[in-house]
């Protein structure tokens, strides 16, 4: 209740409630309730990039349990572009998702698929795709974007650099982000009904992280993200930057882990104390023909299951399990979208039932005992790899 | 070997102007369960690999066809590759490919591709081209398909290498190895499957009193075999198929455009019809990523003849009907339109497929049955008055969309960017439930796999509204309807229905 109140203040548009903490690790379970519905933490958001989620209907998600989306800001400005969305009334209405939708800045897109992107002070330089002209994308220019697309959470403007790079430059963007993060602030129109959130930077080095983040809780915004990782860092300076920026964010603030995905990762990032994660993954790799399970990953495309008549996994309640067996899966997996469909549904739901998993537990203070589990399922000879061992170990789970 | 099927005609058509006829297709199903009653004219669901094109089972249950269990046609080239795993599976191509509810018709070729190379067929096989390249099927291997698959129906092997073009020689080879096929066919077990025998359209292209003897040995000697009649134009070039002269018309990819439109009736087959379907297969596997094929939507406008209706050869699908004995279903395989559909009808066909809805998924060919749904709610008639028939040419109907009549509409022109309403005003499909044409525009401008999802929710929705009211205005036709809506002649809805339908 005092949470509530709280946060009622500082944002009227995102309610976040913790139900339970794990006693030993840094997890909890938390209601994160937001213009459009209530999103149960720890969440996967699955990454709609162009305003749809490969091939799904947005009915079918729902289904699925997905509560919360993202689109890219870069990607919606290219096309259809603003305008048309800002006459749509907003990206809900344009691709009719009625659920919770949060938006990227457009930075890292910028920044990644541009080469010739360029930045200063004032914000992103870069040549436009289209006719080569250059184009500038500011922090108050995100953010008007955003504001027209309309999701519920929205994300500041960044200075991104690669999670390997060393140096006085990522200083330079540390202090960067928080000088852009004011003027995203100020820029923001809609705070009643989007949510700005910041971004934790300060690439490998403890000390800017630690910094970043102090200087970032100072402004009461609704929630706190985490950025930069996921990268090509060695796990082991990942979980380490993970660690020590949910240590400084507030208890009764939402983290937003930025980009990660693969199941491990969720489930040692959750007992750090993250509750938001995005990724392509899971739908990337179901293009390849690959199923995501509690045992690992299965590419369908291997002969093996030529004429393996089961479900890719027989305890998954989706459509694709119930219907379809891995021979007829391995059967179309290279030539027809069907194949990808299916894994979609497929992928899509293991990480909701992954996180389910998550979030039970921690009601049921059986935490710890569900990493356990989930961890020797994933590694039966318990060959753990020694990140996660290390960073389970810095809140109190011990696997072996 | 128990009875899969029993085609019974409600009627015949007493109208002099048409030989359609409506009939009962009783059909038992994959599950053996309660046998479905198809009444036709009908479609055949077309598949790919077994499945629905871009349709999960449980979205085409969900939303295409929640009650209605049509037959699926499910082609052997596109399966080639999994023939041995349906074998073991054991249980038949419908529950490998997730749809067990669906019964299943087997035919050998994909009838989304009409133009097959020449000078493969030889010795005792025919040659089927999937996307591995070729395979030589015999008889006894497409025995042993037809009793892994366990369809309800399937197509007999022909020699489909026959055209205009084709010297006598080639011709007498063609039909003395069709009829050789029917009778190994027919000798062999027929796995509780009933056997639709397949007459070439190419034999009545180069000697019709050949063509014709073979179709009387046929039914001679091997009629009581045989369950239904497939008129195919498989070894056709799609110009002899389709084409009598230059044509604007929308055609589904890879099927007839492009192939020489300028060209007229009997043009060379050349080697570009490989290479075209070599490119057709390469577009396909690359298909996983980005479906829809560049946009020609702009070029379709421009040559697209308003006064053209179709260049179907009906003469000689009519020739070859009237040999055909009325009691057995007669099918035309291909990417038909509606109105090529409707025209069949009256000839007297009953069968069609889906594959032209396929095609058009890829392209982003919307069909549009708004005029169709003014005058035949729900496949009935009503009159509506001080309104004149929809016109043939639109030209003053302004920017409402909804003005368009019976055609096709490609999503990807640049018109529907900003169009927020649904693809068609009158359809209550999923996709016009839920979204609009500007969503749609986006999805193919940008090669998402959702747009020839809900474009195939709503195409085949579409057709499936198109059939119904056929075989409404059929059975008006043929004065079978007890209905009171006198208003109207049988010819005037006959009339409005073509005008519906015709393409804009
Ligand atoms: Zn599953
Ligand atoms: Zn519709």
């Amino acid at each position: 209740m005092l949470h509530g109140l709280r946060m009622a203040k500082s944002s009227p548009a995102l309610q976040f409630k913790v139900l339970a903490e794990c006693p030993v690790t840094k997890a909890r379970t938390s209601l994160m309730t937001l213009p459009h519905g209530t999103v149960e933490t720890p969440v996967f958001m699955p990454v709609g990039t162009q305003g749809t989620l490969k091939g799904l209907l947005p009915e079918q998600l729902e289904q699925l349990g997905c509560h919360i989306m993202l689109g890219n800001t870069y990607h919606l400005g290219n096309r259809p572009g603003i305008e048309l969305i800002k006459e749509a009334g907003g990206l809900h209405n344009f691709m009719n998702w009625n659920r919770s939708l949060l938006t990227d800045s457009g930075g890292f897109q910028m920044v990644s698929l541009l080469e010739l992107a360029e930045i200063t002070e004032d914000g992103v330089k870069f040549k436009s795709p289209y006719d080569g002209s250059e184009c500038m994308m500011t922090p108050e220019h995100s953010i008007q974007i955003q504001n027209t697309l309309g999701a519920d959470i929205i994300m500041q403007l960044d200075d991104v650099v690669s999670s390997t790079t060393t140096g006085p430059r990522v200083e330079e963007a540390m202090h960067r982000t928080i000088r852009w993060l004011d003027r995203c602030i100020a820029a923001h129109q809609n705070p009643e009904k989007q949510n700005l959130f910041p971004i934790v930077q300060g690439g490998l080095n403890p000390e800017l992280r630690k910094a970043c983040a102090k200087e970032l809780i100072k402004r009461d915004t609704p929630g706190f993200a985490i950025g930069g990782l996921s990268g090509g860092e060695s796990k082991d300076d990942f979980w380490k930057m993970v660690h020590i920026s949910t240590d400084i964010l507030p208890n009764h603030k939402p983290r937003y882990l930025m980009g990660v995905g693969f199941a491990e990762d969720l489930v040692v990032c959750s007992a750090l104390g993250c509750d938001m994660y995005d990724c392509v993954f899971p739908t990337r790799t179901a293009r390849f023909g690959s199923a995501l399970t509690f045992t690992g990953q299965v590419n369908l495309k291997h002969q093996k299951f030529k004429n393996d008549f089961t479900p890719v996994d027989p305890e998954c309640p989706c459509s694709t399990c119930k219907t379809y067996t891995k021979a007829y899966i391995h059967a179309i997996a290279t030539h027809e979208t069907m194949a990808c469909h299916l894994l979609t549904v497929h992928n899509i739901t293991f990480q909701m039932r992954l996180m389910k998993r998550i979030r039970e537990s921690i009601k049921e203070a059986t935490f710890v005992e569900f990493v356990r589990n989930f961890m020797f399922g994933l590694y039966p000879s318990k060959n753990y790899p020694k990140w996660s061992q290390d960073a389970l170990n810095a809140v109190g789970i011990s696997l072996l | 070997m128990r009875r899969m099927s029993n085609f019974v005609l409600d009627s015949l058509a007493t109208s002099s102007s048409s030989s359609s006829r409506l009939g009962r297709w009783t059909v038992s199903s994959s599950g053996g369960e309660t046998p479905l009653s198809v009444p036709t004219p009908a479609f055949l669901v077309h598949t790919l690999g077994g499945s629905v094109p871009h349709l999960t089972a449980d979205v085409l249950l969900q939303h295409v066809f929640p009650e209605q269990r049509p037959p699926l046609l499910v082609s052997i080239d596109n399966c080639a590759t999994f023939v041995d795993s349906v074998a073991q599976f054991g249980s038949g191509i419908a529950k490998f490919a997730g749809l067990p509810q669906f019964p299943v018709f087997l035919s050998p070729h994909n009838p989304g591709k009409k133009v097959l190379p020449s000078g493969y067929n030889i010795g005792e096989s025919v040659a089927l081209w999937g996307r591995r390249g070729k395979t030589a099927l015999t008889v006894a291997e497409h025995q042993r398909i037809v009793a892994a698959f366990k369809p309800q129906f399937f197509q007999t092997l022909s020699d489909y290498d026959i055209s205009s073009t084709s010297g006598l020689k080639r011709m007498k080879k063609s039909t003395t190895r069709t009829l050789e096929f029917l009778d190994k066919t027919t000798s062999g077990s027929s796995n509780g499957a009933d056997l639709f025998a397949t007459v070439e359209l190419g034999w009545f292209k180069v000697d019709g009193e050949e063509a014709n003897k073979t179709v009387k040995a046929m039914l001679t000697n091997k009629l009581d075999a045989i369950k239904g009649f497939i008129i195919s134009g498989q070894g056709l070039t799609c110009a002899e198929v389709y084409l009598s002269g230059s044509s604007g018309r929308m055609i589904p990819e890879g099927v007839t455009l492009s192939l020489s439109p300028n060209k007229t009736e009997g043009q060379k087959k050349g080697p570009m019809n490989n290479k075209k379907r070599t490119q057709m297969d390469t577009e396909k596997k690359s298909s996983l990523n980005s479906t829809p094929v560049e946009d020609k939507a702009d070029e379709d406008d421009k040559s697209t003849d308003s006064t053209k209706t179709s260049d179907l050869d009906y003469a000689a699908i009519s020739e070859v009907v009237a040999l055909l004995p009325a009691h057995l279903p007669r099918y035309v395989p291909g990417p038909l339109s509606p109105y090529e559909i409707l025209e069949l009808v009256l000839l007297g066909v009953d069968l069609f497929d889906s594959s032209w809805v396929t095609a058009s998924a890829d392209l982003g060919h919307v069909l549009v049955l708004d005029e169709l749904t003014k005058y035949f709610p729900d496949g009935h008639e009503v009159k509506i008055n001080n309104e004149s028939l929809p016109g043939g040419k639109n030209g003053d109907e302004g920017t409402n969309s909804s003005n368009e009549t019976g055609c096709t509409i490609s999503i990807k022109d640049k018109k529907y960017f900003s169009d927020f309403t649904p693809l068609s005003s009158s359809c209550s499909c999923y996709t016009c439930r839920k979204h609009t044409k500007s969503y749609l525009n986006h999805l193919y401008a940008t090669e998402e796999l959702l747009g020839p999802v809900l474009v195939m929710i709503h195409n085949l929705t579409s057709f499936n509204t198109m059939m119904a009211t056929i075989r409404h205005v059929v059975k008006k036709d043929a004065g079978v309807s007890s209905q009171t809506e006198s208003s109207t002649s049988s010819q005037e809805s006959l009339d409005r229905l073509k005008q519906c339908l015709k393409p804009c």
